[in-house]
């Protein structure tokens, strides 16, 4: 018995990555999308973007950073689709840019693409991608104060960005009526010392699972005014985006429901990838109180006469 | 499958005990990816067909060290390195650097009609660059620490604007009255915020219970890190001790949050292996 606690504290790392391979591989063909509770700051997010002058008439952007590379996509991409889903739904005007990291160029302005393909958006008019641009101080205060001068030609056809219909009217950061940078960096830092602290802009956050806990007190002090916590904020706001949809659906607006599995490299939703998420949290758990109860019965064994007096 | 094996006993020792021909086969490797990346740009149809095919090849060489260390591993580490380093470098270079430093820089004939040109003068842009490298020659090292010197200066006085735009706002909010004569969330989404902050009244004071916890959580955790008293008094330690619980009850929150994100990018990866897989099924069943 002994050694069975023993062992019970040693289990060899492989097992757990076998066992949580066989959660993760059969959730993912038997899950199903979750209803999650929406946490206030998905909500406050979402209600920043609804209130976000952002049409035609308003000769204002939406500005979306892209500030992540291929190994973050299952999070940042989720993020951005159920983002870029809700802007085009409402018909709100967006800018991309892709701030210190060159791949959220591309990958943003894929995903906006695709999207724009399936809700009719078109680009030049509804959306515009600013391409890559290094994630400097220098370029930072310049950016602010002149867009067209420091975005001179559009990320996608290279063509002068003055000469596109969305640009009318966008001169400064004045111009931008909410910042949502979407990242696996530390560039919110620089957006809200060099643009939100400054000029008093909109900003809202999404990132990575990792760095939800750090962005908490700038969401106390009103620095952000939202925040996707990682793959749960993006499964949060796609349920949102997915009623805002029906309603869309029911009221003829749109004729047929997203497809998720139109986009490459990201077939899955946030919401039923969110379900495999939650077993493999099961299983975590269940080998951290596994391990505990091994590490407690076999300390009582040890120790029986301290273990009982304690008692 | 055994428990955990044992440590090396010298640092490097399995690297040099590994066959002879693992360089030979990577290097081969790597000049098919080579060749393979090469056929890819000249053929879309090869594209479409190669580009998962690499991708399952890559994802299940990066796994396969969750196993065991092994070359195959190292070797696809070395790669992904290199190719995100090279990616960043030519996209700067194409996206950024020439069109804004290099063919503005250049005579009339290299730019395009329109674009800026001939200004010569953005050379010494290189040249203050290239004085970074003159650390390698010790008499003329005075130049880089020249340069090291002004980015310093430079950094310091916006960290301090810095400063004052990411932490100033926070101190303001930090000051939370717990009970109040007057609703604090007046002119907002009132009832909303109530509900979330579960704000109380009773009759003309407002009672708020969050204010207080971050009230106590803030003192103590403040009290921890107040090193000019001794902490032997009670007054001071206990509030020092839960403190330390406090912080602790942080980092388990940032570890959990990690384990989130971590897992994610695993079941990302899990999830393109499926639809992959699945992609193949299809086409060969049709």
């Amino acid at each position: 018995m002994h050694e069975f606690f023993r062992k019970l504290q040693h289990i060899d790392r492989r097992w757990i990555y076998l066992v949580l391979l066989i959660g993760l591989v059969t959730t993912l063909y038997v899950g199903w999308p979750v209803k999650p509770e929406v946490i206030p700051y998905v909500q406050n997010l979402y209600d920043a973007v609804e209130a976000a002058p952002a049409a035609e008439k308003d000769q204002q952007l939406i500005l979306v950073g892209c500030t992540f590379s291929a190994s973050t996509m299952p999070e940042n991409g989720n993020q951005l689709r159920a983002l870029l889903r809700h802007l085009m739904l409402r018909g709100k005007r967006f800018a991309i840019i892709a701030i210190a990291e060159p791949q959220g160029a591309q990958f943003g302005a894929d995903i906006a693409g695709t999207l724009a393909e399936e809700y009719g958006y078109e680009y030049g008019k509804d959306w515009i991608s600013f391409g890559y641009k290094p994630g400097t101080l220098a370029f930072f205060t310049a950016f602010v104060n002149n867009i067209p001068g420091n975005v001179p030609k559009d990320g996608l056809r290279g063509e002068p960005i003055t000469g596109y219909e969305i640009m009318d009217g966008i001169r400064t950061i004045r111009d931008i009526s909410l910042v949502i940078e979407d990242t696996s960096t530390a560039s919110i830092l620089s957006w809200i010392t060099f643009v939100q602290g400054k000029y008093r802009i909109k900003l809202g956050y999404t990132c990575t699972g990792v760095m939800v806990a750090e962005a908490i007190p700038f969401l106390d002090s009103g620095q952000l005014v939202g925040m996707l916590p990682g793959m749960k904020g993006a499964a949060d706001y796609e349920k949102l985006v997915d009623e805002l949809e029906a309603q869309a659906l029911r009221g003829g607006e749109k004729k047929t429901p997203y497809d998720p599995s139109t986009m490459p490299l990201m077939k899955n939703s946030a919401r039923r990838l969110m379900f495999t998420q939650g077993v493999a949290h099961i299983i975590i758990i269940a080998f951290i109180v596994l391990g505990n109860v091994g590490y407690f019965l076999s300390r009582r064994r040890r120790h029986p006469a301290k273990e009982a007096s304690h008692d | 499958m055994t428990e955990q094996e044992p440590r090396d006993p010298v640092p490097g020792a399995a690297l040099e005990n590994e066959a002879r021909f693992w360089p030979v086969i990577l290097l081969g490797a790597m000049a098919l990816l080579i060749g393979i990346g090469i056929l890819m740009h000249y053929n879309e149809g090869a594209k479409a067909q190669w580009v998962p095919l690499l991708g399952v090849l890559m994802t299940l060489g990066i796994f396969s060290v969750l196993y065991k260390e092994n070359p195959v591993f190292r070797f696809l580490e070395h790669i992904l390195v290199g190719l995100a380093t090279g990616f960043g470098v030519l996209f700067i270079w194409f996206n950024y650097l020439e069109p804004n430093w290099y063919l503005a820089m250049m005579p009339n004939a290299a730019a395009q009609a329109g674009e800026p040109h001939g200004q010569w003068w953005l050379i010494f842009a290189l040249l203050l660059a290239l004085m970074f490298y003159t650390v390698y020659f010790p008499k003329l090292s005075w130049m880089n620490r020249f340069l090291i010197g002004v980015m310093m200066g430079w950094s310091a006085g916006f960290a301090f604007q810095g400063f004052v735009s990411v932490v100033a706002p926070q101190l303001r909010t930090s000051f939370k009255p717990p009970v109040t004569g007057y609703d604090l969330m007046q002119g907002q989404a009132a009832e909303h915020i109530h509900q979330q902050m579960n704000n109380i009244q009773i009759g003309p004071v407002w009672f708020h219970p969050f204010a207080l916890i971050f009230i106590v959580v803030l003192l103590c955790t403040m009290a921890y890190f107040f090193f000019s008293v001794e902490h032997r008094t009670k007054w001071i330690r206990q509030p020092a001790n839960a403190g330390r619980y406090f912080i602790m009850i942080a980092l388990g929150a940032i570890f959990g949050t990690t384990v989130m994100g971590r897992i994610t990018l695993l079941i990302g990866r899990l999830d393109f292996l499926k639809n992959t897989f699945a992609d193949w099924w299809q086409a060969l069943v049709k």
